[in-house]
Formats: C-alpha cells, sequence, structure tokens
C-alpha cells in the first residue's frame, strides 16, 4: 500500500516534471517526454503529405523525433507504425542552419529576388538528399538549381533509382520540411515557396512508392499556398493535424508527471494503476485511463487541483476550465500554454497559498492562465508582428465588436502604412536573417486582415456577425467587453 | 426650456428623470427619486445635512422636472426632506436601490431609486435563503420557464426521482397555481394529500393552517439508500363530500394581508410544506433538496420564487424570439434595479428540447443558443472595460466569456425527444427508465444535480 501523495509532494511533481523552458526551440523531444497523443497517430504515418498545427502543438517537436532514429522506434511501437522503422529521413527545410541539406533564410530571399522556381529549388533539395553525386560538386545551391534546370533527364533517372533501390531494400526516403514561417518575410513569396514545397511532394506521392514528403505547416500557410497544379486537391483530402483534446492534455501531464526520475514520481505511479515500461525500458506508459479516459482524469486531477475554481461545483469544474481558458478562437489550446499555466500555478500556489490542501491553488491557477496568455502573445507578436500591430489598436476598446468599428480604429491608427513600413523595415535588413516572419497577406484590406486573424484563432465572429476575441488574446491585449454593470471602482 | 413636439412615453422619462437626479445630486445632496404606480416621478432631495438647498436652486429643478418628464412628473415633482412630514419612512426604505447605473461620483451626493409598483416588485427584491438554524442547508431550486410548453415540469419530475435516487430527502412544491401539473406526474399513484399550496395561503391568512394536509410521499422508489420523493401539489384531493372550489381560492391567493404581503406568504407556505415532511415522514428528516415548479411568464409568483426562495434558479428556454425576448425583458429589470450582481451567480439556462439529427445538429443548434443567452445575460455581467487613464483592465470583473462552460448563460441541454410528448405517467410506468429518457437527460440529470447540491456563493438571508 502507497501513501497518497500529500500537497507539497505533488508541487515538487509537478515543478520537477513541468519544462521550465517552454520555448519548442530550446526544449528537444527526448525518450523520456515523448508523449504519444492518439490523435496524432494520423499525423506520423508516412503517407500524411501535409500535417497542419499552429504554434505549439508540436510541429517542430514530432519534426525532430522523426529525425532520430531512436525517438522514431518509440513512436513505431507505442503507435504500432512498422513503416516508421524503416526509413531515411533527411531535413527538407528547418529552422537549424543546414547549408548543405538546404538553402537558408538569406540564400532563399537571394533565389528568389534572381527569379528561381521554388519547384526546382526544393527539386535540388530533394535531389540532394537522394545523394545525386553531381550536385554534391556545388556548394551554392544557385549553382545547384540550375544544374537541376538544366539535366531534367539526370534529375528524374536519380529519383528513381532511389526509389528502385529503397523498395529493393524495403525502406523509405522521408525528407521533412518544418519552420515555413521563416522561409520568407513577403507572405506572397512565403507562399510561393510553400506551394512548390507541396507540388514537389505530391509529384512524389503519385510518381514514386518509396520516396515521401511530410511538411508540418501551420493551417493559414497551408490554406494561403497556391495548389494551382494537378490533383492538389488530394493533399487537402488527405491532410492530418495536430490538435489537442483535453484528454491528450491531461495525459500529456500525467506522462510528465511518472516520468520524471525520483521518489515522488516513483509513487504516483504506484498510486495511479498500472504504468508499463516501454520496450526500450526508457519510459513509463501511462495506463489507458490516465492516458485517455476523461472521468480518471478528473478525479485524479481533483487530488492536485480540488475538483472547483472556487469554493465548489458553481464555481466551475477544474479540469474543463483551465483548458476552457486557454482556448483560442479555433477552440485550440497549444499543450505548450497548458504545461506553462500549470507551472506558474505550482509557483504561485508555493508563494501566497503554500498552505492550502491542495497542490494547486484555483487562485494559482487563474494566475497560470494569465501568465499563459501573455506569453502566448508574445509568442504570437514574434512568429507575426503584424498581429500585435493589428490588435494593439483595438485595446482599450470593449468586445463584442463590429467590423466596421474595427476597421474605424484601423485607419484611424493608419494600419496600412504601419505595416508597409514594418514589412519594409525587415526587407531592408539583412542582419535579421534568422528571425525572418510571415506577414499578413493582405495587408492593404481590412476585411481580409480581419479573415486572417480568424484563421489564426486570435479573432472569432459571433453568428451575428460582430467579433469577438477569446480570453486568451483578450486580456492580455487589454480588451474589455461589454457587459450591463458598470463597475464600482475603489 | 425646449418642449419637444414628439409626446414623452414611459420608457424615456425615467433615463431623463435620472438625468435630472444625478444632476441634483452634484450639488452634495442625496437625492431619492420615487416612481409611483402610474410612473410619475418625484425627486426627494435630501437637505437636512446640508442646511438646505437655495431657493432659486428648488425653482431650477422643479422647472425641469416638469418641462422634461411632462404627463410622468408627479403633482409636486421636487420635494425637500427637510419640509417632509416623515422623511425618515421614505428615505430610509428597504426597497430604495442605489442607482446601478450612475456610482457615486467624488463629492457628489447618492442617488437612489424607489420603484412603487401594483405587482412585480418582487423581482427588485433579490435575496438568498439562509442556512437553516441548525447549521444545515436546505437546497431550493426553482425551475422557470419564460413560455410554458416547454417540458419543465417533466424534467422537474425526473430531476426529483433522480435526486432521490442519489440519498436526497427530496420536496417537489407545485408552484404552478394557474395550471398545475407536478403534482399528479410526480405522484405515481400514491394518493395526492387532501390539500394544497392554495389551502395553505388561504387558511394560514386567517390562522387556521394547523393540521393541514399539505404534502405526501409519493410511490417512487428510490433504487438506493435512504432517499425520499415528496410532493406539494398546487390542489389538493379535496374531501369527499365538499366540493373543492380551486378557482375561488385561486382568486384570494395574491391578496396582502396585515403585517405580510405575497411574497412573505408564499415563503411561510413552502417552510410550511418543508415543515411538514419533517413532520408526517417515517424518517424525521426535513428535505435537503426542494423543487420549486414555477409558473411561466412575468408573473408574482415566479418572481418571488426565483427573486428570493431559491438559491438556484433554471431557466428554461428554447432558441427562439419569445424565449430571448422574454428573458431580455426579465434580465433588464433586475438590472435596472440594481440586483444584477445579487442574481446573477443564482442563475443558469437550461436548453430544452434540443433537436439532434443530421439535418438539425446539436453543436449549431447550441452554439446559436449560447450566443443568444449570452447577449441576454450581458446586462446581468459586468461591463469589463480599462480604466481610461491606465489602459488597463481591472482584474476580478464577472464578465464569463461565450465559452465558458461553468457561466450562467452557458445552456445545460434536454434533448427533445417526440417519445416524451403527452406522456401520459399514470399510464406508463418506469417511463423514466427507458433508454431515450435517459439519453435525453442524461446531462442535464448530472449537472443540475451538482449545481443543485453545491451551496450558493453568497447566503445573506431575507
Amino acid at each position: 500500500m502507497t501513501t497518497a501523495l500529500g500537497a507539497e509532494e505533488y508541487r515538487e511533481v509537478l515543478s520537477a516534471a513541468l519544462p521550465e523552458a517552454t520555448d519548442a526551440d530550446t526544449l528537444l523531444p527526448n525518450v523520456h517526454t515523448l508523449f504519444t497523443p492518439d490523435s496524432h497517430r494520423v499525423a506520423l504515418y508516412v503517407d500524411s503529405t501535409v500535417v497542419r498545427g499552429g504554434r505549439g502543438v508540436g510541429k517542430t517537436f514530432w519534426y525532430r523525433s522523426l529525425l532520430d532514429k531512436t525517438l522514431r522506434e518509440v513512436a513505431a511501437e507505442e503507435y504500432g507504425i512498422e513503416r516508421l522503422r524503416r526509413l531515411t529521413v533527411s531535413p527538407g527545410y528547418g529552422v537549424a542552419v543546414e547549408p548543405d541539406l538546404y538553402p537558408g533564410t538569406g540564400v532563399l530571399r537571394q533565389l528568389v529576388d534572381d527569379g528561381v522556381r521554388p519547384y526546382d529549388l526544393w527539386y535540388a533539395v530533394l535531389l540532394s538528399a537522394l545523394g545525386q553525386p553531381e550536385l554534391h560538386a556545388f556548394p551554392e545551391w544557385r549553382d545547384r538549381v540550375t544544374w537541376v534546370r538544366a539535366n531534367p533527364g539526370a534529375a528524374e533517372r536519380t529519383v528513381r533509382h532511389a526509389d528502385q533501390e529503397a523498395q529493393r531494400d524495403g525502406t523509405t526516403h522521408l525528407i521533412i520540411f518544418d519552420a515555413l514561417e521563416h522561409l520568407h518575410r513577403l507572405r506572397a513569396q512565403a507562399d510561393r515557396l510553400v506551394s512548390g514545397i507541396l507540388e514537389l511532394a505530391l509529384a512524389m506521392r503519385l510518381g514514386t512508392r518509396n520516396i515521401r514528403c511530410k511538411v508540418f505547416i501551420r493551417p493559414d500557410m497551408f490554406d494561403g499556398a497556391l495548389l494551382h497544379f494537378p490533383d492538389a486537391s488530394k493533399l487537402t483530402a488527405n491532410a492530418a493535424s495536430l490538435t489537442w483534446s483535453n484528454t491528450n492534455l491531461y495525459g500529456l501531464l500525467f506522462h510528465y508527471m511518472g516520468n520524471h526520475d525520483g521518489e515522488h514520481a516513483e509513487r504516483f505511479r504506484r498510486l495511479t494503476g498500472d504504468w508499463e515500461a516501454d520496450a526500450f525500458g526508457s519510459r513509463h506508459i501511462p495506463p489507458a485511463l490516465l492516458r485517455g479516459d476523461e472521468r480518471s482524469q478528473a478525479e485524479q486531477f481533483a487530488l492536485i487541483a480540488g475538483a472547483y475554481m472556487g469554493a465548489n461545483y458553481r464555481k466551475g469544474n477544474t479540469y474543463t476550465w483551465l483548458p476552457n481558458h486557454l482556448m483560442d478562437g479555433v477552440e485550440q489550446v497549444s499543450p505548450r500554454s497548458f504545461l506553462s499555466a500549470l507551472n506558474k500555478a505550482v509557483t504561485e500556489t508555493r508563494g501566497r497559498y503554500a498552505g492550502h490542501e491542495y497542490a494547486l491553488h484555483h487562485e494559482g491557477i487563474r494566475r497560470g492562465v494569465q501568465t499563459a496568455s501573455e506569453a502566448r502573445v508574445r509568442e504570437v507578436g514574434e512568429d507575426m508582428p503584424w498581429v500585435r500591430l493589428a490588435v494593439e489598436p483595438l485595446a482599450g476598446r470593449q468586445v463584442p465588436i463590429e467590423q466596421d468599428t474595427v476597421t474605424e480604429m484601423w485607419n484611424e491608427a493608419r494600419l496600412v502604412d504601419v505595416l508597409h513600413r514594418e514589412a519594409e523595415r525587415y526587407g531592408a535588413g539583412g542582419e535579421e536573417d534568422t528571425l525572418v516572419r510571415t506577414g499578413p497577406r493582405y495587408p492593404d484590406d481590412p476585411a481580409r486582415l480581419i479573415e486572417e486573424l480568424i484563421a489564426l484563432g486570435v479573432m472569432r465572429r459571433r453568428r451575428d456577425g460582430r467579433l469577438d476575441l477569446p480570453d486568451v488574446y483578450r486580456i492580455a491585449f487589454n480588451i474589455g467587453r461589454k457587459g450591463g454593470v458598470p463597475r464600482v471602482v475603489g | 426650456m425646449n418642449l419637444s413636439p414628439v409626446p414623452i412615453r414611459f420608457d424615456e422619462a425615467r433615463p431623463r428623470a435620472r438625468a435630472i437626479a444625478y444632476d441634483a445630486a452634484a450639488d452634495g445632496v442625496d437625492v431619492l427619486l420615487v416612481r409611483d404606480v402610474l410612473g410619475r416621478f418625484t425627486l426627494v432631495v435630501d437637505d437636512r445635512a446640508s442646511g438646505g438647498v437655495l431657493a432659486d436652486r428648488v425653482v431650477a429643478l422643479n422647472g425641469r422636472l416638469a418641462a422634461e418628464l411632462e404627463p410622468y412628473a408627479a403633482e409636486r415633482p421636487l420635494l425637500l426632506a427637510s419640509e417632509l412630514f416623515s422623511a425618515d419612512d421614505l428615505l430610509g426604505s428597504e426597497r430604495a436601490q442605489p442607482d446601478p447605473l450612475h456610482p457615486r461620483a467624488e463629492g457628489h451626493g447618492g442617488v437612489r431609486l424607489l420603484d412603487n409598483t401594483v405587482v412585480g416588485e418582487d423581482w427588485a427584491q433579490v435575496s438568498t435563503p439562509a442556512v437553516e438554524s441548525d447549521g444545515s442547508r436546505t437546497h431550493r431550486t426553482a425551475l422557470y420557464g419564460f413560455k410554458g410548453g416547454v417540458g419543465r415540469t417533466t424534467a422537474t419530475a425526473l430531476l426529483a426521482r433522480h435526486l432521490a435516487d442519489q440519498g436526497h430527502v427530496v420536496l417537489v412544491v407545485d408552484l404552478d397555481l394557474e395550471s398545475p401539473g407536478a403534482g399528479p406526474l410526480l405522484a405515481s399513484g400514491a394518493l395526492l394529500p387532501r390539500h394544497g399550496i392554495v389551502d395553505q395561503l388561504i387558511e394560514s391568512a386567517l390562522d387556521n393552517a394547523d393540521g393541514l394536509e399539505v404534502v405526501a410521499p409519493t410511490r417512487y422508489m428510490p433504487r438506493a439508500g435512504r432517499g425520499e420523493l415528496w410532493v406539494a401539489p398546487a390542489r389538493g384531493r379535496g374531501s369527499q363530500g365538499t366540493p373543492y372550489s380551486y378557482v375561488d381560492k385561486l382568486n384570494r391567493v395574491y391578496a396582502d394581508i396585515p403585517g405580510m404581503d405575497f411574497a412573505d406568504r408564499l415563503a411561510a407556505a413552502v417552510r410550511a410544506c418543508e415543515d411538514a415532511v419533517a413532520r408526517e415522514g417515517e424518517s424525521g428528516r426535513r428535505p435537503d433538496v426542494v423543487l420549486l415548479d414555477s409558473r411561466a411568464g412575468i408573473h408574482d409568483i415566479a418572481a418571488v420564487a426565483i427573486s428570493r426562495l431559491c438559491d438556484l434558479a433554471l431557466l428554461f428556454g428554447a432558441d427562439n424570439r419569445q424565449t430571448w425576448g422574454g428573458y431580455g425583458d426579465l434580465f433588464a429589470a433586475w438590472q435596472s434595479s440594481g440586483q444584477a450582481a445579487a442574481i446573477r451567480e443564482k442563475l443558469r439556462m437550461v436548453a430544452s428540447m434540443v433537436p439532434d439529427s443530421p439535418q438539425r445538429p446539436m453543436g449549431a443548434y447550441l452554439e446559436s443558443f449560447r450566443e443568444h443567452s449570452w447577449e441576454c445575460f450581458s446586462v446581468l455581467y459586468d461591463n469589463d472595460e480599462p480604466e481610461p487613464e491606465t489602459g488597463l483592465l481591472v482584474p476580478g470583473a464577472f464578465s464569463p466569456s461565450l465559452e465558458d462552460d461553468s457561466a450562467p448563460h452557458h445552456p445545460i441541454p434536454i434533448l427533445f425527444d417526440p417519445g416524451l410528448v403527452g406522456l401520459d405517467a399514470d399510464s406508463a410506468p418506469g417511463w423514466q427508465d427507458r433508454a431515450f429518457v435517459q439519453a435525453a437527460y442524461g446531462e442535464f440529470l448530472t449537472t443540475s444535480t451538482l449545481l443543485i447540491t453545491a451551496d450558493p456563493q453568497s447566503d445573506e438571508g431575507p
């Protein structure tokens, strides 16, 4: 019989297990923390070419995991996808600087300025990955692309040869693409580059059996890509998505808690049912109920945070409250926000409510959600500075708000000029090459800007046409909400 | 002074009167704006502390009230407290409410409103029943629908049985006096008591209620545990040989009697029923859950049940214009009488008769319902507004988002099922156990039970 964990012991498990740095770029996947939500299985199929996912849902996580042989084995085992064991994986694009494998942002900009066809460019990347000997003689991508254009026959033979060889060996070449928002700062150019990748990916899927591409992409970038090539609809129809349901999020939390070294984590595992050691002996796999059963998860979470967001049920259910208040306009919660909210909740509870009967106090959770929202706004501001520029003029206002009012405020703030200046600022600078971010697709058209914000989950439209902001953005931007009762301050 | 060419109407009078009252208060004196039963306004200026108001100021205010309110100015539109015979009674009235739209400004006097009406005043007096003298809490829940015919009584019957199954002693009080129904539906064939709520109201007015038989146990057998299910019908079964004059009684229940207005009488009647359960039951336990099946519409019984008798009100509705128009009016009345903060956390919306077919999926229906509901409820929510000086939001607003699933506007769904239309409970024993009934009511039963058995967030008694 194992004694139940006390509040402070749970706090220790949580603060040790929850990742400190919540930025994916610094958080590398490792065998301990690799969590495999059921809903991501399809995304890992070798034949799933397009994998959509917003910021912080795990695109880079899976991109990096696929590049790592051990992690690939773990995923193959866990998801029961045998094909993942027989892969040769190469990066086709990513945030890491790999001038031999793919062009960096500076080179890309130059190639685009030179009028290179994106398809040829990515074809050159693919051929380099497949080991085209001639290409390796050219260190410069410009020369490689020129070679590809000049030698279509040789290129095709290389593809065919690689395909046959892979078939014979029973393997598949998988070229994976990530961080596409870094491709080009001009949205139109980024869209063209993305289209080139997708066209090539489709060509491989239709024309070969053992060469595949996998493209991790933000939904708005996929929707914006110009799919003007034959059979493009096949990509849309088979696109997979990285989404996180409430049970996935809590499954992740418990996975982290149970996969931490230390005595408390071990007790946590013993208290919560039959954890299994994975085939590699390096991870503990939570029992099915803890991974994916809402009720069991809610019961377990209630032991950590109390069942309610206050005195009782009328104040809200802690289990649903947390993801509910982190949800963006397209009803997505990023696991990063979720974990960082919990991390903050632990610190806050320790600081102010150390004597509380549960490891997390509901005020601590509220504070955690607020901090996670601020982080979310910061991240979006980094990815897409234009979003911040577009929403900031609305500060001080209240939602729901008429679209016309938004347009008016943008006119007053001269948003169109601001966005153009922003684009020019980036366009001019050469030193910020690693910071390339995508701008809006239609900076001059407020109606379409609003649609873009809606697609990103920053805004949402009510049925009566008015615009609303999910709390995760509204509060951090200091935008109010209309109500009938004036507040008496002081 | 410009006389408008268009005559001023009821709705225009109040904002104008408030504006004048607010100006008067700017002099640093407290004012009370009284509206009489015909809707006419009198402004009472409390000049007692300040040692009088300048004569030309009095003339000016008088003139403004008369000119701007036209027929809605009382005969003497301005009264000075120093000149009133019983100023304390008027200015000290508990029914006077601070103007919710005009919080007191620095250096200004306060503005309060006093609305004298014939009926409906109970909407503006919100309180939550306190805990019992022994420290226990009787959970009282009103079930109300602005429009009738939304399956409220059927839901009440199912909920009562579900709660009894959980081990609670449940009493259902049928307050739908104009169209009684919960009694027979719940009794499952048991004999109804000889008397009903109307008898309790009539007899207690003459101090003659001792020995009335107003509650009866139903024949429902809870599955396990010590649950009991009792019913207090609106209409009793009567005694043999004596005609039961329901309509004659009904005509007399709404009167105020010395020392007790209708609300007090109704509260006492409900309490008498609760006491009767403890007195007559084998277990001797008081009911710990009371369900008040309240009648529809903006009616005094509903007003008392929701504002005063319960700590939770489940508001039934379908997603249509009558529903939202009705609730909109009701919420506006709470808001303008300053009761929003007291009432809002007592309320929870129930979406009844929710369709769920491939043509009309439940999700889309509930989304539309939720938006309309939020729109209605938003008048009761705090106006969350960034401070003008700092541009920052002030934390702590009660301003739930559309998506907040614990907010009052968030609907608890009950699926529509044609199998329940026109159900005759007597000829369909065990109807509540049918799979389709359980499927239609599952979420409603679970969520309502959690809400009902949770203590209210504030418990100031009346």
